[in-house]
């Protein structure tokens, strides 16, 4: 691994990844060589738009696939698993564009992610119904803790189709947590939430690391990513142009280059939505 | 006109075996489309595998009834696994093509020449199902209250159709108020979020998809059993949509929905073919405009009618507060 | 998005163009159909029938002979042409039959030419109309084999699929540009083919009843797309709602012609007993010839306002990306009601060609439906080529299947096509693989 950088403690990566290539027909959108997220750290993953941040993401996560390559999760080959098998192994990621499940409750949408409940089999719903039930009552707890922490226990009942586009950010973290994972990926968490929430959801972001979840956030801001991330990795043309902490990665005339031109308050720009075919 | 009659008509309809059949089969759709979001509009060869199933063992190789009801049920598991295993992956309206197009397959299968050793070709079998009817306690005579009133054969599929329903209805109330319930709601929201938990959404579609496909061939052996008869083209594609049609008009998504649906949609069905018949031969509608053999058309046409407006105005159906969602629709809301 | 699609800056020159492109098919569909003028008699049927016109080598009709119909060896009708020489025997149900003309009772100087047999296996489809001729006179026909049964199921298949493939590029754009599966689009095929023949009854000749009946269904389909598809997207009503929306349509249209237009096939006044031209192993009918012309030249001339005009471009960006294509000056509701008036002029045409080679049905539409399914997710789902090219397929394997199995059968290895491709390449021969995330 040489992506240590200097100035840090040199710690074991919790996910490493070599070689992982995706391509669409003629086009490369990634060709990442090496990659590794340090255990215990906040890591962002920065690059203009059209970097391939996101498609690497989706191949790391299991919701794309590779054409080449091969990634591992604490020490553990996991290339090519299905994205189910990644999140039962503790890799659990959240949706740049927020996802939640407008018609379940915001408690059920936590409850969802919680691991190893019994009645979600077919069999243990029907014949295992007290067995689940004392599950489902634990699970219960932990879910209005963590609604209470991201300020959301007065929905709990609710459908999570009322929520606010901020409060639906913090209702997908709250479901990421519920489901105990040890590297928590977001993609692009602070995309179109107002600066206030912003600053609460960096905190949120910090206790989780405190907690000693590792994190790895995929973001174009560079302001945002300066001062919460331990370490920063980033993109261009589907490459991994810089590694380092984030004043290192700023300074490498690469990034500089890369960011020119493509300045990081283009998503007023009505061209660059219409080109991503997304709803602001 | 004679009103008290149309009301015994459609109440006769609305209890009968035949809205036990479209309750089955709705409650089945209503756990694959209602809960888990799937498109199937191939219920019809559910139904169709099922009560072939049952039937063809029965004649042809003798077997008891209850062999030839596990057969049935054998067949649509198999069924829901060659349907759902490959196009499970595929998005939603895919799968609405492909369960349409399997459907259909099978229906001209089963009628075609090639295959009428085995399934009787075009116009099936009948008098076949003397081994439930020996099972009727209520003998030959006729039960009811003055005009409406229901022969002890009648009542006795009728009874065991709407025991059959209230055990689904209870297996899907036990079902959806689980976590597995929790899973499959969730993936008719969004599919992706669900898989990104860690969990299998393939494997949940597809238990839901063999669930409603076993309770739809169910309701295939039951159609079967109330008219003594089976033919192919009684599993048109029309038989699907009225699934569909019993379901909306029910409540998509609800636990009595389709109960409810499959009552009111024979009691309406019924309802206006006798008002329409009594028109024609009391001469209120005068038979230049309309023939009796036309009145069947025009029940369906309303049908159609119905969905429409459903469609355009309620899109849960008439008793449900919500819309129905696909993950395929929420992309496409995306991608718009 | 509404407020994008209704952006300033438009295509200059789509509203004149819009119109001139439909004009120049229709005038093209008009003189090809023209073309069409041979030989017309009447034919009139009821349920699935058999029928012949028994002429000698002068085309004079020859009465008095006897044509026995029968399954597995067993009689099922015979009948005596008439003093016109025809002859109709009513079938009790789809299937394989054989024909056969008592040489006995053929006036004297009269026989079957050479090489031509006095019995026939006959397929009979569900719904159709088969005409069996039973060549008299002295005139040489060639033998048959494989080879001749290949060529001759190609052709017909040609034939089929050209038909499937002018009704599918409606169902596939209107895909493309709204993501709409309209499952109402056999009806339209079926009401332009009934509306044709309602005029063609009325005593007006089917090529003006065809040019009578395209406009009809388009403003059908537009109208549709005004009234309900416009209004519910607005709203964002869900695509399985508008999807299931679609089916309640079919539901009723189908019901409404079959009260109308009732349940036994018919054919159109003209064009219904041909003698066919062989050539070879080959033998079609002037009619069918001149149909599957027809259909070549509207799929080229479609192929062509999509690649050259100014609608076809914009047809193409709104299929490609609506916000993009909204934010780039396109009228997108504009195009997408252009889409549909042209799909249902198209699914018309289909109709009445479909009707002049096979019968006029009331659930014609819906049995091509399923075909067209195939075509179009074959070619994949949202393209005109891939339509046509698609349709094509699926027609030549229908026909192609008849060589080798039951003609009862040739729908059930279509979809069994569509069901493969769906598991195989989903997004269909000439699609691109969608990118995900």
């Amino acid at each position: 691994m040489t992506s240590s950088p200097s100035g840090h403690e040199t710690t074991r990566p919790i996910l490493s990844a070599q070689g992982v290539q995706r391509r669409f027909g003629g086009l490369t959108a990634v060709d990442v060589d090496e990659f590794a997220v340090r255990g215990g750290t906040i890591t962002a993953l920065i690059g203009p738009n059209g970097a391939g941040k996101s498609t690497f993401f989706n191949v790391l996560t299991g919701f794309d696939r590779a054409d080449a390559g091969a990634w591992q999760l604490e020490g553990r080959e996991v290339t090519g698993l299905p994205a189910y098998r990644l999140a039962r192994q503790g890799m659990v990621r959240t949706f740049q564009l927020t996802r939640s499940l407008a018609d379940l409750t915001l408690e059920e949408n936590v409850l969802l992610a919680a691991p190893g409940q019994r009645g979600e089999g077919i069999g243990g719903a029907l014949f295992g119904r007290r067995s689940w039930r004392r599950q489902e009552a634990d699970n219960t707890e932990r879910a209005r803790e963590l609604l209470a922490r991201f300020g959301l226990e007065q929905m709990a009942g609710q459908p999570a189709g009322v929520l606010s586009g901020g409060q639906r950010k913090l209702l997908e973290m709250a479901r990421a947590l519920m489901s105990e994972p040890r590297l928590l990926l977001l993609d692009e968490p602070m995309a179109g939430v107002n600066p206030r929430l912003v600053e609460t959801l960096l905190d949120h972001i910090r206790q989780v690391r405190a907690e000693g979840t590792t994190i790895l956030f995929v973001e174009h801001d560079m302001d945002v990513v300066a001062d919460i991330s331990d370490d920063v990795v980033c993109m261009a043309f589907g490459r991994v142009l810089a590694t380092g902490t984030p004043a290192e990665v700023m300074r490498d005339p690469e990034v500089i280059d890369a960011y020119l031109g493509s300045d990081e308050a283009d998503d007023d720009d009505p061209a660059h939505l219409a080109g991503k075919g997304r709803q602001p | 006109m004679d009103l008290i009659a149309v009301l015994a008509d459609a109440v006769r309809a609305a209890v009968g075996p035949q809205a036990a059949v479209f309750a089955l089969a709705a409650v089945g759709l209503n756990l694959q489309f209602g809960y888990a979001g799937l498109m199937n509009f191939g219920q019809a060869g559910f139904m169709l595998v099922g009560g072939y199933g049952m039937t063809v063992s029965v004649t042809r190789y003798g077997a008891p009834l209850w062999l030839g009801v596990l057969v049935g049920l054998l067949m649509g598991f198999l069924l829901a696994l060659l349907l759902g295993v490959p196009t499970l992956r595929l998005r939603g309206d895919y799968l609405a093509i492909a369960t349409i197009a399997a459907a259909e397959i099978l229906r001209l299968l089963f009628r075609s020449e090639a295959a009428a050793p085995l399934t009787y070709g075009v116009f099936g079998v009948q008098q076949f199902a003397s081994d439930f009817y020996d099972l009727n306690p209520f003998g030959g005579g006729s039960y009811g209250i003055g005009r409406f009133s229901l022969s002890g054969g009648q009542l006795w599929i009728a009874l065991v159709g709407w025991l059959l329903v209230a055990a689904a209805v209870a297996l899907t109330a036990l079902l959806v108020s689980s976590p597995w319930g929790r899973v499959i709601r969730a993936i008719r929201n969004d599919e992706e979020v669900v898989r990104a938990l860690g969990k299998n959404t393939y494997a949940y579609k597809l238990q839901a998809l063999a669930l409603g496909g076993l309770m739809a061939s169910v309701a295939g052996m039951v159609l079967a059993l109330a008219s003594q008869a089976i033919t192919p083209d009684t599993y048109t594609a029309d038989l699907s949509f009225y699934a569909f049609a019993v379901l909306l008009l029910g409540g998509v998504g609800r636990v009595l929905g389709p109960v409810v649906g499959a009552v009111l949609f024979w009691l309406l069905l019924a309802a206006s073919d006798s008002l329409l018949r009594q028109a024609i031969t009391s001469g209120v509608i005068s038979d230049e405009v309309l023939s009796t053999s036309d009145v069947g058309p025009i029940r369906l046409a309303l049908v159609g009618i119905a969905l429409i407006l459903f469609m355009y105005f309620r899109a849960g159906g008439l008793l449900s507060r919500r819309t129905p969602k696909t993950a395929a629709t929420a992309k496409a809301e995306v991608a718009a | 998005m509404a407020a994008l699609t209704g952006a300033p800056t438009r295509v200059r020159a789509r509203r004149r163009r819009g119109p001139a492109w439909a004009i120049a098919v229709l005038c093209a569909v008009a003189a090809a159909l023209a073309c069409l003028l041979v030989d017309a008699s009447p034919a009139l049927a009821a349920g699935e029938v058999v029928q012949g016109r028994l002429v000698d080598a002068e085309d004079q009709p020859v009465p008095d002979v006897e044509v026995t119909l029968s399954q597995d060896g067993d009689e099922v009708a015979s009948v005596t042409s008439g003093a016109d020489g025809r002859w109709e025997i009513p079938v009790p149900a789809p299937g394989t039959y054989e024909v056969s003309l008592d040489e006995e009772s053929l006036p004297d100087g009269i026989s079957l030419r050479e090489g031509a047999e006095a019995s026939r296996e006959v397929t009979v489809d569900p719904g159709g109309l088969r005409n069996v001729l039973f060549p008299l006179g002295q005139v040489e026909t060639s033998g048959s084999g494989l080879g001749a049964a290949l060529a001759q199921a190609t052709l017909d298949g040609l034939l089929l699929g050209a038909l499937i493939g002018i009704t599918a590029i409606g169902l596939s754009l209107i895909f493309g540009t709204t993501g709409l599966i309209n499952f109402a689009h056999g009806e339209l095929v079926t009401v332009g083919a009934v509306v044709a023949f309602g005029l063609n009854a009325a005593g007006l000749h089917i090529v003006l009843a065809a040019l009578v009946a395209i406009p009809v269904v388009a403003a059908l389909a537009g109208g549709s797309e005004l009234v309900l598809w416009r209004p519910m997207r607005r709203r964002r009503a869900s695509q399985v709602s508008m999807f299931i929306a679609t089916i309640g349509l079919a539901l009723l249209l189908r019901q409404v012609v079959l009260v109308v237009y009732g349940g036994n096939p018919r054919s159109y006044e003209q064009y219904g007993l041909q003698q066919v031209w062989e050539w070879g192993p080959l033998s079609i009918t002037p009619r069918d010839a001149s149909i599957l012309g027809i259909a070549l030249l509207v799929l080229v001339l479609v192929g062509l306002t999509l690649t050259r005009s100014r609608l076809g471009t914009a047809v193409r960006s709104v299929s490609d990306n609506r916000a993009l294509a909204g934010c780039s000056g396109i009228n997108v509701d504009r195009v997408v009601f252009q889409v549909w008036l042209a799909g249902g002029g198209l699914a018309a045409l289909g109709g009445v060609l479909y009707g002049l080679s096979q019968a006029v049905t009331w659930n014609m539409g819906f049995n091509l439906l399923l075909l067209m399914f195939a075509g179009v997710i074959l070619g994949g789902l949202g393209t005109a080529f891939g339509a046509v090219v698609g349709s094509l397929v699926v027609g030549l394997l229908a026909q192609l299947s008849t060589v080798f199995f039951d003609s009862e059968l040739q729908t059930v290895w279509a979809l069994l096509l569509l069901i493969l491709v769906l598991l195989v390449r989903p997004q269909g021969l000439l699609g691109l693989r969608e990118r995900v995330g």
